[in-house]
Protein backbone atom coordinates (compact mmCIF):
# COMPACT_ATOMS: atom_id res chain seq x y z
CA UNK A 1 0.00 0.00 0.00
CA UNK A 2 2.81 2.32 1.42
CA UNK A 3 4.71 1.39 -1.81
CA UNK A 4 2.21 2.55 -4.43
CA UNK A 5 1.62 5.79 -2.35
CA UNK A 6 5.32 6.48 -2.92
CA UNK A 7 5.41 5.06 -6.79
CA UNK A 8 2.34 7.45 -7.28
CA UNK A 9 3.37 10.40 -5.09
CA UNK A 10 6.90 10.51 -5.11
CA UNK A 11 8.74 8.37 -7.97
CA UNK A 12 6.11 9.10 -11.10
CA UNK A 13 5.60 13.05 -10.81
CA UNK A 14 9.17 13.67 -10.96
CA UNK A 15 10.00 11.15 -14.11
CA UNK A 16 9.60 12.54 -17.96
CA UNK A 17 6.65 12.10 -19.43
CA UNK A 18 7.80 9.67 -22.02
CA UNK A 19 8.92 7.42 -19.39
CA UNK A 20 6.07 8.20 -17.17
CA UNK A 21 3.76 6.62 -20.52
CA UNK A 22 5.97 3.80 -20.53
CA UNK A 23 5.60 2.67 -16.74
CA UNK A 24 2.99 1.04 -15.02
CA UNK A 25 0.19 3.76 -13.15
CA UNK A 26 0.10 1.27 -9.83
CA UNK A 27 4.10 0.14 -8.95
CA UNK A 28 4.56 -3.69 -9.56
CA UNK A 29 4.60 -5.84 -6.29
CA UNK A 30 7.40 -5.98 -4.77
CA UNK A 31 9.43 -3.09 -6.89
CA UNK A 32 12.69 -2.34 -5.70
CA UNK A 33 14.52 -0.82 -7.77
CA UNK A 34 14.62 1.32 -10.93
CA UNK A 35 17.28 1.98 -13.10
CA UNK A 36 18.13 4.32 -15.89
CA UNK A 37 21.04 4.33 -17.87
CA UNK A 38 22.01 6.10 -21.05
CA UNK A 39 21.21 4.44 -24.49
CA UNK A 40 19.72 1.19 -22.74
CA UNK A 41 16.12 -0.06 -22.11
CA UNK A 42 14.82 1.01 -18.42
CA UNK A 43 14.49 -1.73 -16.06
CA UNK A 44 12.39 -1.92 -13.20
CA UNK A 45 14.04 -4.40 -10.60
CA UNK A 46 11.51 -6.20 -8.48
CA UNK A 47 12.17 -8.81 -5.46
CA UNK A 48 14.43 -11.85 -6.33
CA UNK A 49 16.18 -10.07 -8.93
CA UNK A 50 12.79 -10.27 -11.45
CA UNK A 51 13.60 -7.70 -13.94
CA UNK A 52 10.86 -6.10 -16.26
CA UNK A 53 12.35 -4.16 -19.07
CA UNK A 54 10.40 -0.79 -20.50
CA UNK A 55 11.56 0.60 -23.84
CA UNK A 56 12.05 3.84 -22.64
CA UNK A 57 15.96 4.26 -23.68
CA UNK A 58 17.05 8.31 -21.98
CA UNK A 59 19.88 10.12 -24.44
CA UNK A 60 22.18 12.33 -22.76
CA UNK A 61 19.89 15.27 -22.24
CA UNK A 62 16.98 13.16 -21.34
CA UNK A 63 19.42 12.21 -18.42
CA UNK A 64 20.32 15.66 -17.72
CA UNK A 65 16.48 16.36 -17.88
CA UNK A 66 15.92 13.56 -15.38
CA UNK A 67 18.57 14.98 -13.44
CA UNK A 68 16.89 18.78 -13.23
CA UNK A 69 13.35 16.69 -12.23
CA UNK A 70 14.91 14.67 -9.37
CA UNK A 71 16.22 17.73 -7.75
CA UNK A 72 13.40 19.42 -8.23
CA UNK A 73 14.90 22.41 -11.00
CA UNK A 74 16.98 23.48 -8.41
CA UNK A 75 20.47 21.85 -8.25
CA UNK A 76 21.87 24.82 -5.91
CA UNK A 77 19.71 22.78 -3.18
CA UNK A 78 21.15 19.49 -3.63
CA UNK A 79 24.58 20.65 -4.03
CA UNK A 80 25.97 18.17 -1.65
CA UNK A 81 23.70 15.39 -3.20
CA UNK A 82 24.92 15.78 -6.82
CA UNK A 83 28.69 16.10 -5.14
CA UNK A 84 28.33 12.49 -3.29
CA UNK A 85 26.11 11.24 -6.43
CA UNK A 86 23.21 10.19 -4.00
CA UNK A 87 20.12 11.89 -3.05
CA UNK A 88 17.22 10.92 -1.06
CA UNK A 89 13.29 11.82 -2.39
CA UNK A 90 10.86 13.56 -0.18
CA UNK A 91 9.36 9.79 1.77
CA UNK A 92 12.87 8.20 1.43
CA UNK A 93 13.06 6.92 -1.61
CA UNK A 94 16.82 6.83 -2.88
CA UNK A 95 18.36 7.77 -5.61
CA UNK A 96 21.62 6.98 -6.86
CA UNK A 97 23.75 8.61 -9.88
CA UNK A 98 26.78 8.03 -12.06
CA UNK A 99 28.17 9.17 -14.96
CA UNK A 100 31.25 11.74 -15.24
CA UNK A 101 32.27 13.61 -12.67
CA UNK A 102 33.45 17.42 -13.08
CA UNK A 103 36.81 18.19 -13.80
CA UNK A 104 37.49 18.68 -9.76
CA UNK A 105 35.74 15.51 -9.09
CA UNK A 106 33.53 17.41 -7.04
CA UNK A 107 30.29 17.55 -8.69
CA UNK A 108 28.42 15.12 -11.57
CA UNK A 109 28.79 17.07 -14.68
CA UNK A 110 27.09 14.60 -17.02
CA UNK A 111 24.91 12.17 -15.55
CA UNK A 112 24.50 8.41 -17.17
CA UNK A 113 22.80 6.42 -15.24
CA UNK A 114 20.02 6.61 -11.90
CA UNK A 115 19.49 3.93 -9.34
CA UNK A 116 15.88 4.76 -7.75
CA UNK A 117 15.68 2.54 -4.91
CA UNK A 118 12.03 2.40 -3.28
CA UNK A 119 11.40 3.24 0.32
CA UNK A 120 10.20 0.33 2.54
CA UNK A 121 8.18 0.37 5.12
CA UNK A 122 7.72 -3.37 6.43
CA UNK A 123 6.82 -3.02 9.23
CA UNK A 124 7.38 -6.48 11.76
CA UNK A 125 10.85 -7.19 9.28
CA UNK A 126 12.70 -6.94 12.29
CA UNK A 127 10.22 -8.95 14.90
CA UNK A 128 12.25 -12.00 14.24
CA UNK A 129 15.20 -10.26 16.19
CA UNK A 130 13.64 -8.16 18.69
CA UNK A 131 13.79 -11.02 21.51
CA UNK A 132 17.70 -10.78 20.91
CA UNK A 133 17.55 -6.62 21.08
CA UNK A 134 15.44 -6.74 24.63
CA UNK A 135 17.20 -10.10 26.06
CA UNK A 136 17.04 -9.21 29.11
CA UNK A 137 14.30 -7.02 29.51
CA UNK A 138 16.48 -4.01 28.56
CA UNK A 139 18.02 -2.61 25.24
CA UNK A 140 20.51 -4.61 23.26
CA UNK A 141 23.43 -2.70 21.34
CA UNK A 142 23.64 -4.59 17.56
CA UNK A 143 25.29 -4.42 14.57
CA UNK A 144 23.54 -5.30 11.61
CA UNK A 145 25.48 -6.29 8.53
CA UNK A 146 24.95 -7.56 5.09
CA UNK A 147 25.62 -7.03 1.29
CA UNK A 148 23.99 -3.98 -0.06
CA UNK A 149 20.45 -3.86 -1.22
CA UNK A 150 19.27 -6.87 1.60
CA UNK A 151 16.81 -4.65 3.66
CA UNK A 152 19.40 -3.37 6.60
CA UNK A 153 17.89 -0.36 6.83
CA UNK A 154 14.15 -1.60 6.05
CA UNK A 155 15.40 -3.30 9.48
CA UNK A 156 17.00 -1.01 11.34
CA UNK A 157 13.52 1.11 11.01
CA UNK A 158 11.62 -1.30 12.17
CA UNK A 159 14.17 -1.97 15.24
CA UNK A 160 13.91 1.39 15.99
CA UNK A 161 9.87 1.55 15.90
CA UNK A 162 9.60 -1.61 17.61
CA UNK A 163 12.01 -0.05 20.38
CA UNK A 164 10.61 3.06 20.59
CA UNK A 165 7.14 1.23 21.24
CA UNK A 166 8.61 -0.94 23.78
CA UNK A 167 8.96 2.46 25.40
CA UNK A 168 12.36 3.45 24.65
CA UNK A 169 13.63 6.91 23.84
CA UNK A 170 15.19 6.38 20.18
CA UNK A 171 17.49 8.62 18.42
CA UNK A 172 18.07 8.69 14.96
CA UNK A 173 21.46 9.71 12.97
CA UNK A 174 19.68 10.03 9.85
CA UNK A 175 22.34 11.77 7.48
CA UNK A 176 21.21 10.88 4.26
CA UNK A 177 16.90 11.35 5.52
CA UNK A 178 16.58 7.50 4.34
CA UNK A 179 16.10 5.87 7.84
CA UNK A 180 13.24 7.90 8.46
CA UNK A 181 12.49 9.37 5.35
CA UNK A 182 12.03 13.08 6.28
CA UNK A 183 10.42 15.49 4.55
CA UNK A 184 11.90 19.16 5.76
CA UNK A 185 12.85 17.25 8.97
CA UNK A 186 9.32 15.90 9.52
CA UNK A 187 9.90 11.46 9.35
CA UNK A 188 7.48 10.40 6.68
CA UNK A 189 7.58 6.42 7.86
CA UNK A 190 6.84 5.18 10.76
CA UNK A 191 9.98 5.47 13.62
CA UNK A 192 8.04 5.10 16.51
CA UNK A 193 6.18 7.08 19.18
CA UNK A 194 9.24 8.07 21.04
CA UNK A 195 11.72 8.76 18.38
CA UNK A 196 13.49 11.99 17.59
CA UNK A 197 15.37 12.10 14.01
CA UNK A 198 18.04 14.45 13.07
CA UNK A 199 18.83 14.65 9.69
CA UNK A 200 20.83 15.95 6.82
CA UNK A 201 23.93 16.46 8.91
CA UNK A 202 26.86 14.14 8.79
CA UNK A 203 26.07 10.89 11.25
CA UNK A 204 29.06 11.26 13.45
CA UNK A 205 28.14 14.96 14.04
CA UNK A 206 24.41 13.94 14.69
CA UNK A 207 25.16 11.35 17.16
CA UNK A 208 27.24 14.27 19.24
CA UNK A 209 24.52 16.42 18.88
CA UNK A 210 21.32 14.00 19.66
CA UNK A 211 23.19 12.37 22.84
CA UNK A 212 23.85 15.49 24.10
CA UNK A 213 20.47 16.89 23.47
CA UNK A 214 18.09 14.78 23.28
CA UNK A 215 19.06 12.47 26.07
CA UNK A 216 18.50 8.90 23.74
CA UNK A 217 18.61 5.34 25.48
CA UNK A 218 18.94 3.92 22.11
CA UNK A 219 20.85 5.61 19.17
CA UNK A 220 20.18 4.29 15.47
CA UNK A 221 22.16 5.29 12.57
CA UNK A 222 22.65 3.68 9.30
CA UNK A 223 25.78 2.42 6.99
CA UNK A 224 28.66 3.21 9.36
CA UNK A 225 31.69 3.91 7.13
CA UNK A 226 34.47 6.28 8.17
CA UNK A 227 37.12 6.68 11.15
CA UNK A 228 34.84 9.67 12.25
CA UNK A 229 31.44 7.44 13.00
CA UNK A 230 33.04 4.77 14.66
CA UNK A 231 34.92 7.03 16.70
CA UNK A 232 31.35 8.59 17.33
CA UNK A 233 29.35 5.22 18.02
CA UNK A 234 32.47 4.57 20.35
CA UNK A 235 31.44 8.14 22.84
CA UNK A 236 27.90 7.12 22.60
CA UNK A 237 28.88 3.29 23.92
CA UNK A 238 31.56 4.84 26.35
CA UNK A 239 27.98 7.48 27.95
CA UNK A 240 25.72 4.34 28.42
CA UNK A 241 23.59 4.51 25.46
CA UNK A 242 22.87 1.45 23.01
CA UNK A 243 23.75 1.51 19.59
CA UNK A 244 21.67 0.62 16.75
CA UNK A 245 23.72 0.27 13.44
CA UNK A 246 24.41 -0.98 10.40
CA UNK A 247 27.15 -1.66 8.01
CA UNK A 248 28.19 -3.61 5.01
CA UNK A 249 29.72 -6.69 5.16
CA UNK A 250 28.61 -10.07 4.02
CA UNK A 251 29.31 -12.10 7.27
CA UNK A 252 32.05 -11.65 9.92
CA UNK A 253 34.77 -12.63 8.30
CA UNK A 254 34.28 -9.52 5.75
CA UNK A 255 33.77 -7.67 8.75
CA UNK A 256 36.73 -8.79 10.13
CA UNK A 257 38.54 -6.56 7.01
CA UNK A 258 37.11 -3.83 7.85
CA UNK A 259 39.03 -3.10 10.60
CA UNK A 260 37.45 0.49 12.28
CA UNK A 261 34.02 -0.94 12.30
CA UNK A 262 35.09 -4.26 13.68
CA UNK A 263 37.41 -2.84 16.44
CA UNK A 264 33.95 -1.43 17.80
CA UNK A 265 33.10 -4.83 18.19
CA UNK A 266 36.72 -6.20 19.78
CA UNK A 267 36.03 -3.39 22.38
CA UNK A 268 32.64 -4.41 23.42
CA UNK A 269 30.76 -1.48 21.81
CA UNK A 270 27.85 -4.13 20.51
CA UNK A 271 26.35 -6.89 22.24
CA UNK A 272 25.49 -8.62 18.77
CA UNK A 273 26.65 -8.86 15.60
CA UNK A 274 23.48 -9.85 13.18
CA UNK A 275 23.79 -11.14 9.96
CA UNK A 276 21.11 -10.59 7.13
CA UNK A 277 20.08 -11.78 4.59
CA UNK A 278 17.14 -12.61 2.27
CA UNK A 279 15.63 -16.27 2.18
CA UNK A 280 13.96 -18.26 -1.02
CA UNK A 281 10.80 -16.53 0.10
CA UNK A 282 12.58 -13.18 -0.14
CA UNK A 283 11.64 -12.47 3.34
CA UNK A 284 14.68 -10.89 6.01
CA UNK A 285 16.09 -13.14 8.02
CA UNK A 286 18.96 -12.31 10.33
CA UNK A 287 21.67 -15.10 12.13
CA UNK A 288 24.18 -14.06 15.17
CA UNK A 289 27.78 -13.74 13.63
CA UNK A 290 28.72 -12.37 17.33
CA UNK A 291 27.32 -12.15 20.47
CA UNK A 292 28.86 -10.91 23.80
CA UNK A 293 29.96 -13.50 26.40
CA UNK A 294 27.06 -14.78 28.22
CA UNK A 295 24.35 -13.36 25.69
CA UNK A 296 25.10 -16.52 23.40
CA UNK B 1 -19.78 73.63 -31.13
CA UNK B 2 -16.33 74.59 -31.35
CA UNK B 3 -15.94 75.13 -27.57
CA UNK B 4 -17.03 71.91 -26.91
CA UNK B 5 -14.21 70.63 -29.54
CA UNK B 6 -11.70 72.82 -28.13
CA UNK B 7 -12.65 71.33 -24.45
CA UNK B 8 -12.17 67.44 -26.08
CA UNK B 9 -9.07 68.08 -27.43
CA UNK B 10 -7.20 69.76 -24.32
CA UNK B 11 -8.71 67.13 -22.47
CA UNK B 12 -7.28 64.12 -24.54
CA UNK B 13 -4.02 65.83 -25.34
CA UNK B 14 -3.63 66.31 -21.52
CA UNK B 15 -4.58 62.51 -21.46
CA UNK B 16 -1.81 61.44 -23.21
CA UNK B 17 0.64 63.08 -21.44
CA UNK B 18 -0.50 62.24 -18.69
CA UNK B 19 -0.86 58.38 -20.07
CA UNK B 20 2.88 58.60 -20.71
CA UNK B 21 3.43 59.40 -17.03
CA UNK B 22 1.45 56.77 -15.57
CA UNK B 23 3.37 54.72 -17.80
CA UNK B 24 6.59 55.40 -16.61
CA UNK B 25 5.64 55.23 -13.10
CA UNK B 26 4.42 51.82 -13.91
CA UNK B 27 7.29 50.69 -15.28
CA UNK B 28 9.52 52.06 -12.87
CA UNK B 29 6.84 50.32 -10.53
CA UNK B 30 7.35 47.03 -11.88
CA UNK B 31 10.93 46.95 -12.41
CA UNK B 32 11.26 48.00 -8.38
CA UNK B 33 8.86 44.73 -7.44
CA UNK B 34 11.21 42.24 -9.70
CA UNK B 35 13.89 43.42 -7.85
CA UNK B 36 12.42 43.26 -4.68
CA UNK B 37 11.28 39.96 -5.32
CA UNK B 38 14.61 38.30 -7.03
CA UNK B 39 16.80 40.03 -4.14
CA UNK B 40 14.27 38.04 -1.11
CA UNK B 41 14.17 34.74 -3.91
CA UNK B 42 18.31 35.13 -3.97
CA UNK B 43 18.70 34.94 0.02
CA UNK B 44 15.93 32.21 0.48
CA UNK B 45 18.14 30.23 -1.88
CA UNK B 46 21.40 31.14 -0.49
CA UNK B 47 20.06 30.46 3.51
CA UNK B 48 17.20 28.22 3.01
CA UNK B 49 18.45 25.83 0.08
CA UNK B 50 14.83 24.76 -0.67
CA UNK B 51 13.98 23.74 -4.36
CA UNK B 52 13.16 27.09 -5.97
CA UNK B 53 8.82 26.08 -6.44
CA UNK B 54 8.70 25.89 -2.36
CA UNK B 55 10.98 29.26 -1.77
CA UNK B 56 8.01 30.96 -4.56
CA UNK B 57 5.47 29.50 -2.15
CA UNK B 58 6.95 31.17 0.70
CA UNK B 59 8.01 33.97 -1.08
CA UNK B 60 5.68 36.96 0.24
CA UNK B 61 7.25 39.70 -2.31
CA UNK B 62 6.06 43.43 -3.87
CA UNK B 63 5.29 40.95 -7.15
CA UNK B 64 1.28 39.96 -6.86
CA UNK B 65 1.29 36.43 -5.93
CA UNK B 66 -0.47 35.18 -8.92
CA UNK B 67 2.78 35.70 -10.59
CA UNK B 68 4.50 32.96 -7.97
CA UNK B 69 1.63 30.47 -8.19
CA UNK B 70 1.88 30.29 -11.59
CA UNK B 71 5.62 29.93 -11.66
CA UNK B 72 5.19 27.44 -8.87
CA UNK B 73 2.58 25.64 -10.97
CA UNK B 74 4.91 25.71 -14.34
CA UNK B 75 8.02 24.20 -12.04
CA UNK B 76 6.00 21.83 -11.36
CA UNK B 77 5.31 20.77 -14.99
CA UNK B 78 8.64 21.68 -16.69
CA UNK B 79 12.28 23.39 -16.44
CA UNK B 80 12.29 26.71 -13.72
CA UNK B 81 13.17 28.37 -17.00
CA UNK B 82 9.96 28.23 -19.03
CA UNK B 83 7.86 28.35 -15.70
CA UNK B 84 9.43 31.77 -15.59
CA UNK B 85 9.21 32.59 -19.25
CA UNK B 86 5.35 31.61 -18.98
CA UNK B 87 4.60 33.73 -15.40
CA UNK B 88 6.71 36.53 -17.10
CA UNK B 89 3.99 37.14 -19.76
CA UNK B 90 1.16 36.07 -17.72
CA UNK B 91 1.15 37.64 -14.62
CA UNK B 92 4.00 40.35 -14.87
CA UNK B 93 3.04 43.91 -13.43
CA UNK B 94 1.84 46.48 -15.99
CA UNK B 95 4.07 48.86 -17.38
CA UNK B 96 7.36 46.42 -18.73
CA UNK B 97 8.19 46.63 -22.14
CA UNK B 98 9.05 43.94 -24.63
CA UNK B 99 13.47 44.88 -23.19
CA UNK B 100 12.40 44.64 -19.73
CA UNK B 101 10.70 41.23 -20.59
CA UNK B 102 13.54 40.05 -22.44
CA UNK B 103 16.57 41.08 -19.67
CA UNK B 104 14.11 39.30 -17.15
CA UNK B 105 13.72 36.10 -18.90
CA UNK B 106 17.75 35.98 -18.81
CA UNK B 107 17.66 35.61 -15.28
CA UNK B 108 15.31 32.60 -15.95
CA UNK B 109 17.00 31.05 -17.98
CA UNK B 110 19.95 29.77 -15.59
CA UNK B 111 17.44 29.93 -12.74
CA UNK B 112 17.79 26.90 -10.49
CA UNK B 113 20.46 25.68 -12.53
CA UNK B 114 24.68 25.21 -10.98
CA UNK B 115 26.03 25.20 -7.63
CA UNK B 116 24.76 28.13 -4.90
CA UNK B 117 27.37 30.27 -6.01
CA UNK B 118 26.33 30.43 -9.58
CA UNK B 119 22.69 31.02 -8.19
CA UNK B 120 23.88 34.19 -6.21
CA UNK B 121 26.05 35.13 -9.49
CA UNK B 122 23.05 35.96 -11.23
CA UNK B 123 20.67 37.00 -9.14
CA UNK B 124 23.24 39.68 -8.05
CA UNK B 125 23.69 39.80 -12.42
CA UNK B 126 20.32 40.45 -12.56
CA UNK B 127 19.63 42.88 -9.59
CA UNK B 128 22.88 44.87 -11.13
CA UNK B 129 20.58 45.44 -14.28
CA UNK B 130 17.30 46.20 -12.81
CA UNK B 131 19.09 48.47 -10.57
CA UNK B 132 20.77 50.38 -13.45
CA UNK B 133 17.55 50.33 -15.81
CA UNK B 134 15.17 51.59 -12.74
CA UNK B 135 17.60 54.67 -11.86
CA UNK B 136 18.03 55.68 -15.49
CA UNK B 137 14.42 55.56 -15.11
CA UNK B 138 13.93 57.47 -12.42
CA UNK B 139 15.89 59.83 -13.32
CA UNK B 140 14.18 60.41 -16.62
CA UNK B 141 10.74 60.58 -14.65
CA UNK B 142 12.51 63.53 -12.35
CA UNK B 143 13.32 65.19 -15.50
CA UNK B 144 10.60 64.74 -18.00
CA UNK B 145 7.83 63.57 -15.94
CA UNK B 146 6.22 66.60 -15.17
CA UNK B 147 6.94 68.31 -18.69
CA UNK B 148 4.83 65.38 -20.46
CA UNK B 149 1.66 66.11 -18.41
CA UNK B 150 2.87 69.97 -19.17
CA UNK B 151 3.46 69.18 -22.37
CA UNK B 152 -0.05 67.32 -22.93
CA UNK B 153 -1.75 70.27 -21.37
CA UNK B 154 -0.23 72.62 -23.50
CA UNK B 155 -0.11 70.87 -26.98
CA UNK B 156 -3.89 70.55 -26.27
CA UNK B 157 -4.34 74.51 -25.38
CA UNK B 158 -2.55 75.02 -28.90
CA UNK B 159 -4.55 72.99 -31.12
CA UNK B 160 -8.00 74.42 -29.39
CA UNK B 161 -6.39 77.85 -29.91
CA UNK B 162 -5.71 76.71 -34.05
CA UNK B 163 -8.93 75.19 -34.66
CA UNK B 164 -10.75 78.51 -32.61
Amino acid sequence: MEEAKAWRQDILPLLPIALRDCLPQQAPEGLEELRIRVGRPTRLICGGGQETLVSWAPNRADCADLLMRLCRQSAYAYEDELRACYMTLPGGCRVGFAGRMSEDGLRLATPGAFNIRMARQVKGCAGAMMPLLLKGGIARAALLISAPGVGKTTALRDAARQLSEAGYAVCVADERGELAGGNDGVPMLDVGPRTDVLEGCKKARALRLLLRGMSPQVLVTDELFSAEDTDAVLDASGCGVRVLASAHAENLEDLKRRREIYALVEQGCFDYVLALRRGRDNVLRHSVAYAKEGLG
Amino acid sequence: MKLAMAAVLVAACSFIGYCRVYALRARISALQAFETDIAQLGLMMEYQALPVGELADRLRGALPAAFWQAFRAGVAQGSAREAWRQALYAEAPYGLRASDMEQLCGFGAVLGQGGRAAQKNNVDYALSNIKRLRETLQLEQAKKGGLYGTLGLLSGLAAAILIW
